[in-house]
């Protein structure tokens, strides 16, 4: 058995056993078979005969509800069968009312893609003539009114539905028959791609009502922590919840992997990575090892081969590097070395995980928790194949949240996952939306109240007295300039954008902060897993220069923020422990970049970029009197404390909320202006917000607590980039005084404690 | 749930979206040319050309200061259920083309591969063995049928039919497709062409439709004098087409001015009720002047093939910036050189049908 030999190897052998953290175990368990309310259609029960399908009980939950016509969230667990959940309620329609239409939007092209093989499955199956099509912007223009005009079922994306609205005319008859819109992985419609895909789908709600339709939506996500919030967030309508997996698993075992358990020791992510890797395959696992970039993975890839070869091992020249951007022959080839088990490893970017159908191995090794708990089991998800066991093994970075996750097993695997955050109401996306909206058709406020929000009419007033939008005998119309759909983008808010070049080619576009942030000049830049070093920004031009560079450094920018408070909107007292949350405006300086390599700093380099200043959302802590004095009676130090406890509070908030490290800001101050109160502030770090310091206000319970227990549980002295250091700290992670943050998070837990939240 | 935000100031917003949009101005109409986007890039207008139309707009603007709208283009209001609509009536001297109609049928009936399932090599085949028209084939076993069909179709000579037999049997810009208009009374044809603000999902500005009458045409242009009017607009010219029009001429219309006028239907949820045969000269005047010139822009056209050159006219591209001049000054010397443009855009529609369909046959 060599999943048990691989196991024995770890927990006997002290390079490895010292460093494991826990394991989490599996047992293998069967599958709860369902019962349909009413039979399934025949040719239907005939194709899943055929294939040799049953369906579970969760699926049968979410094919009864769809018939019913509620709109349905499916957020079970990778491999549960969640697509044929959708589709076969669908297909059973297209098969009573052949008229039917249904509409599946994927976050990615490839994805649709992928999707159609398997929709066109079920069509040769039925003999159901339903021409399911993908429509996109790949779609050849001759094939277009065909699609609109015939498809049963037609895929596409944000991207190409945000451009397809302007022309319901022309998709009249598919939005009056629209009976089904399937958002497949919706986690991904979140922050401010979410807000954007939030309102196009209000958009969209607004024009099938126009048409008579109301169709049923199906929201087919990851495991969530709020599916039902969300889907409301994303849809603006209520939804049933599909999400107890009674799916069969195979015995699966998960570790918890930490380098760093002793301080920094002599092995870092990357080599821990690679002699697991090493010794997995030795054991004769076929495995997969993740890592964050292309560099790396080829780095990790070599090291391992040159091991396996010093140890004469049974697996030399068969691990391999995969990237993306690879040939679809190329691809193949690996594919199909990896079925027959000529390769034995293969180490990638999370590229992999879009697009290549690899099947599944027997164990797969993380470098670093992949940002959201989310992506982490999609890839573990990578291993287990039906009927025999796997192991997945998560091995730490040194930064807070992955420490956290060592010390604290039972946060790690006793909650399924985030909080996915989006807000409909950030002004600068919902005017853009608004614009659209007008050029589709035109605005009834007291009508478009309910797609738009409640604030409407002060929008339109402000957008007509630009002239963007004019009132008609039929409402307001769009009468500005450009096409507006041109004009608002769904991954970014309206602020101007940088064009990042490469070789005259522009590889990506990112808003300014986001350039100021990543694409400083040189600054490492990483774009689809490969590494490009910034030239230069041009300010004036919007434009950066990047050349491709294969560096074995990493950079991080350092920050300064000020901010002032505009408009209180909450506020809680617990005692005299106040929360708040509203309306703030900050600025911004990024002021330096450090060199990071082998994860230490080597260098750090000034920048010369003007200050960016926005309107955001924030949420912030007010620390009462009593708790000043008890640290000053203590000879702890009070800014210290603070600025440990922002640290901390940035450092664990991916855990709680859906978002990266980048997308949230922090401040602290022993006597801030406003409050006049030693205060601690977290914020959305994107124009006008997106909710995520909302969020936070309503978890602040939860974040202080886990704040506390990271703080708390590091086996360091006095601070290290495992609790309370930040490396992006704009005052170079000083002054910090980690015994102070620990007095302050639990003096603070107490009171919310005692006094309820 | 989607509260305004007190914190952000929804003016500061509209302003930069404002600044956002107008910069995508370089999507400007291009009448002349591929509409969509892969030809945008190329929007051609020279800098002097944009010069001179600028100072003519100041030159405009400070003619007309001051002098009611009324006063300049003497147009008459039109009630409809969505409003006033306001309308210039004109009337052109120009010579009526001397077309032959009697042709037609014998051309029409000489093309065996009108009939479904005959193509080029079988014609070749069929006329070979003595079957030189239709007619003939009423007495072919196999095409016996459909010939008849075809036939009852070329003597009823109904344009619409005649038309959608030959597109769908011919190159859509064969000149028979043009001559099956022949077949209609001259008075009967409608020569639209609208000017917008911009490339579709905006308001249209202004719809020109002419029509012979006399030695002349008599044009109506629908002037939107303020975006509000335009579902008024849309209302009077459908109402004006209603059992009065047998078939569109325009220039590039197919892409451009249909579907724009029934995207902006659908947008204010009026009925569009006219579906008539359409003959779109760009079509046929690049097969007629393929090879013999570089581009088949209408100016072009003027130029070489109708020997004219016009003379204070603005480029199309301008058309939006000028009329936005307009609503934000309330100066109507701007619209001036729009209503003009147009008018002569459907008079020089009217000479190039008259070339295209009076010749007999084409290179």
């Amino acid at each position: 058995m060599a999943l048990k030999d691989f196991i024995e190897t770890l927990t006997s052998n002290p390079g490895f056993s010292d460093c494991i953290a826990h394991v989490e175990s599996y047992p293998s368990k069967a599958g709860v078979k369902g019962t349909l309310a009413r039979p399934l259609h025949p040719l239907l029960q005939e194709y899943l005969d055929m294939k040799g399908i049953e369906l579970y009980r969760h699926q049968c939950e979410a094919i009864d509800a769809l018939r019913e016509g509620r709109h349905t969230i499916i957020t079970t667990g990778t491999a549960s069968g969640k697509t044929l959940a959708f589709t076969l309620p669908v297909f059973e329609r297209i098969l009573d009312v052949p008229s039917t239409r249904a509409l599946f939007v994927y976050p990615a092209k490839a994805l649709a893609n992928d999707q159609l093989k398997a929709i066109q499955e079920i069509e040769r199956y039925t003999g159901c003539m339903s021409k399911s099509a993908v429509y996109d912007g790949d779609t050849a223009q001759s094939k277009r009114a065909g699609i609109r005009n015939e498809s049963s079922i037609v895929l596409t994306n944000p991207y190409e539905l945000h451009h397809i609205l302007p022309w319901h005319h022309r998709w009249g008859n598919f939005f009056r028959d629209l009976a089904f819109v399937v958002i497949d992985e919706a986690h991904r419609y979140r922050g401010v791609f979410g807000s954007n895909t939030a309102l196009l789908i209000r958009r969209l709600r607004r024009i099938c009502a126009h048409y008579g339709a109301a169709p049923t939506f199906v929201l087919s996500s990851a495991t969530l922590a709020n599916p039902l919030e969300f889907a409301r967030k994303l849809t603006s309508l209520d939804f049933f919840s599909v999400d107890q997996d009674v799916s069969p698993r195979s015995e699966r075992h998960f570790v918890l992997f930490n380098p760093y358990r002793n301080g920094s020791g002599s092995r870092n992510t990357y080599t821990a990575a690679k002699d697991l890797l090493v010794s997995s395959i030795g054991s004769g696992l076929q495995t997969l090892c993740f890592t964050s970039s292309r560099r790396m993975s080829e780095l990790v890839a070599r090291w391992a081969l040159e091991d396996a070869a010093r140890q004469k091992g049974t697996c030399g020249g068969s691990i391999s590097c995969y990237r993306a951007g690879y040939l679809p022959e190329e691809r193949r080839s690996l594919e199909e070395m990896l079925k027959r088990g000529m390769l034995r490893g293969l180490v990638s970017t999370n590229a992999l995980e879009l697009g290549i159908d690899i099947g599944t191995l027997d164990a797969v090794i993380m470098c670093g928790f992949p940002g959201t708990l989310i992506s982490t089991w999609q890839q573990a998800g990578r291993a287990g194949r039906r009927g025999k066991g796997s192991i997945s093994i998560l091995v730490a970075y040194e930064n807070p949240l992955d420490q956290y996750f060592m010390n604290h097993p039972s946060s790690f695997f006793g909650r399924p996952a985030e909080h996915a955050i989006l807000d409909e109401g950030n002004p600068y996306i919902l005017s853009g939306h608004i614009l659209c909206a007008a050029s589709e058709l035109p605005l009834d406020i007291p009508r478009d109240r309910h797609y738009l929000g409640n604030g409407l009419e002060e929008s339109v007033l402000a957008l007509a007295g630009e002239g963007l939008l004019r009132q008609s005998s039929h409402g307001w119309v769009y009468a500005g300039r450009g096409r507006a759909t041109e004009a608002v983008s769904l991954e970014s808010i309206a602020s101007e954008h940088f064009g990042v070049l490469c070789e005259g080619r522009i590889i990506e576009t990112m808003d300014r902060m986001q350039a100021f942030r990543e694409a400083h000049p040189g600054a490492v830049l990483l774009h689809r897993g490969d590494t490009y070093l910034v030239q230069s920004l041009d300010l004036e031009e919007r434009v950066i220069r990047v050349r491709r560079a294969e560096v074995d450094y990493h950079t991080e920018v350092v920050k300064r923020s000020d901010l002032r408070v505009r408009e209180e909107r909450e506020r809680v007292m617990h005692g005299e422990f106040a929360i708040s949350y509203g309306d703030v405006e900050v600025e911004e300086s990024y002021v330096a970049y450090r060199i990071i390599q082998r994860g230490s700093v080597v260098k750090t380099e000034p920048l010369d970029l003007p200050a960016v200043r926005f309107e955001t959302r924030a949420c912030w802590l007010e620390i009462p009197e009593r708790l000043v004095t008890l640290l000053i009676e203590q000879a702890l130090e009070l800014a210290g404390g603070l600025h440990g406890m922002e640290h901390a509070m940035i450092g664990i908030m991916p855990y709680h909320v859906l978002c990266d490290r980048w997308d949230i800001g922090g401040l602290s101050a022993v006597s801030f202006p406003s409050t006049r109160r030693a205060s601690v502030f977290v914020y959305d770090g994107c124009e006008g917000g997106i909710g995520l310091s909302e969020k936070a206000f309503h978890l602040m319970d939860e974040i202080l607590t886990s704040a506390l227990e990271l703080v708390r549980d590091c086996r360091c002295e006095g601070g290290c980039p495992s609790c309370i250091h930040s490396p992006k700290c704009g005052n170079d992670n000083r002054p910090l005084d980690r015994r102070a943050t620990i007095l302050l998070l639990e003096s603070l837990c107490g009171m919310l404690s005692c006094h309820g939240g | 749930m989607l509260q305004s935000r007190a914190g952000h100031s929804l003016r500061g917003i509209a302003e930069r979206w404002q600044k956002k949009v107008s910069k995508l101005h370089e999507y400007a109409v291009v009448k002349d040319g591929n509409l969509f986007r892969a030809g945008l890039e190329n929007s051609f207008l020279f800098q002097s050309e944009y010069q001179a139309a600028l100072e003519m707009g100041d030159r405009l603007a400070g003619e007309y200061s001051g002098v009611p709208l009324d006063s300049v283009f003497s147009g008459r209001c039109e009630e409809t259920p969505c409003g006033e609509s306001y309308c210039i009536e004109t009337y052109m001297e120009a010579t009526p083309p001397a077309i032959d109609s009697g042709t037609l049928s014998e051309s029409l009936l000489s093309r065996l591969t009108l009939i479904h399932g005959i193509g080029p090599a079988m014609e070749r085949r069929l006329k070979g063995r003595g079957y030189r028209t239709i007619q003939d084939l009423l007495h072919h076993p196999l095409y016996r049928r459909a010939a008849a069909a075809i036939l009852h179709k070329i003597e009823a000579r109904e344009a619409g039919s005649l038309e959608e037999l030959t597109r769908e049997r011919l190159p859509r810009s064969h000149p028979l497709v043009l001559k099956t208009s022949l077949v209609l009374e001259p008075e009967k044809l409608v020569f639209l062409d609208i000017e917008t603000l911009g490339l579709f999902t905006r308001p249209v500005i202004l719809i020109g439709i002419g029509r012979m009458e006399r030695n002349g045409i008599r044009v109506a242009q629908y002037l939107i004098r303020d975006p509000s009017e335009e579902p008024a607009a849309l209302w009077s010219f459908r109402r004006r087409l209603e059992g009065a029009c047998d078939a569109f001429v325009t220039f590039n219309g197919r892409s451009f001015d249909i579907p724009y006028i029934m995207e902006r239907l659908a947008y204010y949820g009026i009925q569009a009720g006219f579906m008539c045969p359409h003959y779109d000269l760009l079509q046929f005047s690049r097969r007629r002047w393929k090879g013999l010139l570089n581009d088949t822009r209408l100016r072009t056209l003027e130029r070489k093939i109708l020997g004219f050159e016009r003379r204070d006219d603005i480029p199309s591209q301008l058309v939006p910036e000028f009329y936005e001049m307009y609503l934000r000054t309330g100066n109507c010397g701007p619209l001036i050189p729009i209503v003009m443009h147009n008018r002569e855009d459907i008079r020089s529609l009217f000479r190039l049908y008259s070339c295209l369909a009076g010749e007999d046959a084409w290179p």
